[in-house]
């Protein structure tokens, strides 16, 4: 009689989980290129403004780490497509797999990288200051994070920006999977995404990107804020999930 | 215990049906020979086998599970063929080590001393490597999982001739030592002949023979003889080929049934009897309708 292996859906997942680790390591080397990009950019300011007197004249330079978020935010999308295409897939089904595992293992994946990409573009604030402190025309820092301390806008920081860039691996992963259901989806998602979202914004009225933007850009409750999110990144994972479970691989 | 075990099986691309209405089964430790010509159905076959693409209808069932999207299919069997896939990230080394974490049953060492009988570098990647190169990891990949099914297609692709002799080789070794259910898809019939016990026979989708080697040797016998006569005792009986040599002589393929009968008529008519290699048997009863190559040029 033959000895069968047994597995269980939790090992599979955690073994291709770290091999994920390993064999996607290259994503990091990007995101480490764009961060620096964007705190580059950065150093260029937000807004400034000035005034003074006869006795004194005071100029004020804005700047802000956002552009390393929105980086941030984007690559997790890309990254997250990339990890959808037919290369990447084939590559879990050398070894033991089924497509709940490699969807799995992918979502745990995102978790992780979603969590270092805010890590690293909050602590990118620091170094814009760090930066800054060394430019010859400052002379005093103000934070604008008004009446919060220190240790609850941290808190608060990581929370929500853990929030949007996962939101955006979500997306990417969803739009990812969408695509590779049919050839027809390359064309209509990219072009619906950018016409009716984008330009229907830009051109009238008729975009619904503000309607979305509304309902997570304009929550002052940090708890619903979160459950939004939750919400929303659940379904676009099990949407994936369902798709992906009816595809075909290594064809 | 069927390894597996399939019945009424049918698989369609858009309106061609690549497979229809296969049944057959696969028992253990067996080395089995999937023959058949390009397009045949074969590589749809070991794809629905190894869990990667469904049937449209019929049942499949590797080791009583339907294997798609089975881990415990997926983690006992093993498809080696060009479309396995390795990150880019890793190296050669770093592939067998994760290779390992997968497959419980791993042997590390004999992955190891085929790699570097092959001459493989740890700090090579695999999309770097030659066809043949790639192909040769694939086996030692395949052959290393230990896993219950093994299944190669075309296993041989882009591989010199001392390597794939070597890979035969090892195969067998490897078999004997760890048996094991072994299913190879190959053009290469004449090659692998010794290695086989079984062949299954595809034509367009459809079994047309799952019988062990020996068997099917003596399925067919050539028969050699002048036309006129040969012609005529030819009219009754199922004829696979048939050539001119020169002539007023023909040689003819016919399935070897009532085999007494055959003999006693060939010494009665003059004819000679000629045994059939079981490659030959394949292409005939795999072969067009419409005559060979020749005609198209007629």
């Amino acid at each position: 009689m033959m000895s069968l292996n047994k597995v269980t859906l939790e090992q599979v997942v955690k073994n291709q989980f770290n091999y994920k680790l390993g064999a996607y390591s290259g994503v990091f080397i990007s995101l480490i290129i764009l961060q620096l990009i964007a705190v580059l950019f950065s150093l260029n300011g937000v807004g400034m403004s000035g005034g003074g007197s006869e006795q004194i004249s005071y100029s004020l330079h804005y700047y802000s780490g956002n552009l390393v978020f929105i980086f941030t935010m984007l690559w997790v999308f890309i990254v997250s497509i990339i990890i959808t295409s037919k290369a990447y897939r084939n590559e879990d089904f050398s070894f033991v797999s089924n497509r709940l595992s490699s969807d799995l293992s992918n979502i745990l994946f995102m978790i992780f990288i979603s969590v270092i990409g805010t890590v690293t573009a909050l602590l990118s604030t620091f170094l814009i200051k760090v930066i800054l402190l060394f430019l010859p025309k400052f002379d005093m820092f103000y934070y604008s994070s008004i009446s919060m301390n220190m240790s609850n806008f941290v808190f608060l920081g990581i929370v929500i920006a853990f929030c949007y860039i996962l939101i955006g691996a979500a997306a990417g992963y969803f739009v990812g999977t969408l695509v590779r259901l049919s050839s027809l989806f390359k064309i209509m998602v990219p072009v619906v995404f950018v016409g009716y979202l984008i330009f229907g914004g830009m051109i009238s009225e008729v975009s619904g990107l503000a309607t979305v933007v509304q309902f997570f850009y304009l929550e002052s409750s940090l708890i619903t804020f979160v459950l939004k999110t939750t919400c929303t990144v659940m379904a676009l994972f099990a949407s994936s999930v369902a798709i992906f479970n009816r595809m075909e691989v290594r064809q | 215990m069927k390894v597996v075990n399939c019945e009424g099986l049918v698989k369609k691309y858009g309106r061609s049906k690549a497979l229809n209405d296969l049944s057959f089964q696969i028992s253990e430790n067996k080395i089995t020979g999937l023959i058949g010509r390009n397009g045949a159905g074969k590589t749809t076959l070991l794809k629905i086998m190894a869990g990667f693409q469904k049937q449209t209808s019929g049942e499949i069932k590797v080791f009583n599970e339907h294997p798609y999207n089975s881990l415990f299919a997926s983690a006992n069997s093993i498809l080696v063929d060009d479309q396995m896939a390795f990150p880019i990230a890793l190296n050669l080394g770093e592939v067998l080590e994760a290779a390992a974490s997968f497959y419980p049953k791993w042997d590390g060492r004999l992955a190891r001393r085929l790699f570097d009988y092959f001459s493989f570098r740890n700090n090579q990647r695999h999309s770097e490597l030659s066809k043949g190169m790639k192909s040769t990891f694939n086996i030692i990949v395949g052959l290393a999982s230990r896993c219950s099914l093994t299944m190669f297609d075309e296993p041989t692709t882009g591989m010199d001739a001392s390597v794939r002799k070597d890979f035969y080789r090892a195969l067998l070794k490897d078999y004997i030592a760890n048996p094991r259910t072994i299913i190879i898809s190959s053009h290469h019939l004449e090659e692998m002949e010794d290695l086989l016990e079984d062949i299954l026979l595809l034509k367009d989708g459809e079994k047309i023979l799952h019988l062990t080697v020996s068997d099917l040797k003596e399925y067919a016998i050539g028969v050699k003889g002048n036309a006129n006569a040969l012609l005529e005792w030819l009219d009754d009986k199922e004829v696979l080929y048939k050539k001119e040599i020169g002539t007023s002589v023909i040689y003819a393929v016919i399935e070897n049934v009532y085999s007494e009968k055959i003999r006693q008529d060939a010494s009665k008519f003059g004819f000679e009897l000629l045994p059939v290699s079981s490659n030959d048997i394949c292409i005939y009863l795999t072969g067009k309708e419409k005559g060979g190559i020749d005609d198209v040029f007629k």
